[in-house]
């Protein structure tokens, strides 16, 4: 995937990935220590737009508000009213929000577990 | 590829649908299996309203947005579909026990990087029950991930200017809480 709206501030910008590209390594390492799944390493392909929005109807209200934070596009979709309309419902009927998540109940995929601990943002 | 001629179906006709994918696999399903996939439904109705005579068992669909992988699983899928919808047509609750006890052991041999064809296909075909299952196992897999974790996952970057990745991080600083550890 080749990252838009690159080239203004060049500087802060190799900041950013040489120390995203030192966080992906430690993990890959560690993964592999841990002897599974290196066919994960090339990750997905890429979702268009519409599929991303797809798989966004059945994430939580967190899970929603993180997806704003991973890139323009997954921003975009993301930030779509509609993909926040059941929580504002449930909301306004006075029903907790992990009450969504329980009806949608997704399938439990085999967690993919890497050992390194992610800190939490402060 | 896998052909799957028995036919777990009772209620299936004996009509057989030829669907031919991008990569020249020819897979022969039976009509119930093929009227689940809405793409093919449409153009299967629509060649009987233009010849009334047709009524043969030999019409050959061509896909060409399907490669062969990703029709087999989807047509596996549907076809256990089916089975555990007839086998439960009374009783709706354990129709559902069934079907959750099959996708778990389903996507147990999907890899994540499958998931996105199928998505893409069911998608093109117009299967809405293997999209909706796909989608939810791929938000299933991000669900209370960490944003770093999802950018690995999908194999992205972040392309933000400085400064907007931290603006939007104050405002969804409430969910950026208990992230799960992997």
């Amino acid at each position: 995937m080749c990252p838009r709206g690159r080239g203004l501030v060049e500087n802060e910008e190799q900041y950013e990935n040489k120390k995203m590209k030192s966080i992906v390594v430690e993990e890959q390492e560690e993964e592999e220590e841990e002897g599974s799944g290196s066919e994960r390493e090339t990750g997905f392909v890429d979702l268009n737009q519409d599929m991303l929005h797809n798989v966004l109807k059945f994430v939580d209200m967190v899970t929603l508000g993180r997806a704003a934070c991973v890139n323009k596009l997954w921003s975009k979709v993301a930030l779509d009213d509609r993909l926040w309309a059941p929580f504002i419902i449930y909301r306004r009927r006075g029903l907790p929000w992990a009450f969504h998540r329980m009806i949608l109940r997704p399938p439990p995929i085999d967690p993919q577990v890497f050992s390194r601990q992610i800190e939490p943002w402060v | 590829m896998s052909n799957q001629s028995e036919s777990p179906n009772p209620t299936s006709s004996s009509n057989k649908i030829t669907l031919k994918t991008s990569d020249n696999e020819v897979f022969e399903v039976e009509e119930a299996v093929a009227m689940k996939f809405c793409t093919v439904k449409q153009y299967f109705d629509d060649e009987n309203n233009n010849n009334v005579t047709s009524g043969t068992s030999t019409t050959l669909i061509p896909l060409p947005n399907v490669e062969s992988h990703p029709l087999a699983i989807l047509i596996t899928y549907c076809k256990k579909h089916l089975e555990i919808k007839a086998n439960n047509a009374d009783n709706k609750k354990e129709m559902e026990i069934d079907m959750e006890h099959y996708e778990r052991e389903f996507l147990k041999n999907v890899m994540p990087q499958e998931l996105t064809e199928l998505i893409l296909a069911a998608n093109y075909l117009n299967f809405k029950e293997a999209l909706d299952f796909f989608c939810r196992a791929v938000a299933s897999a991000i669900q209370n991930k960490s944003v770093e974790y999802v950018r690995k996952f999908f194999g992205l970057e972040s392309d933000f200017k400085p400064g907007e990745e931290e603006k939007l991080r104050e405002e969804f600083a409430w969910s950026f809480e208990g992230v799960d550890e992997d």
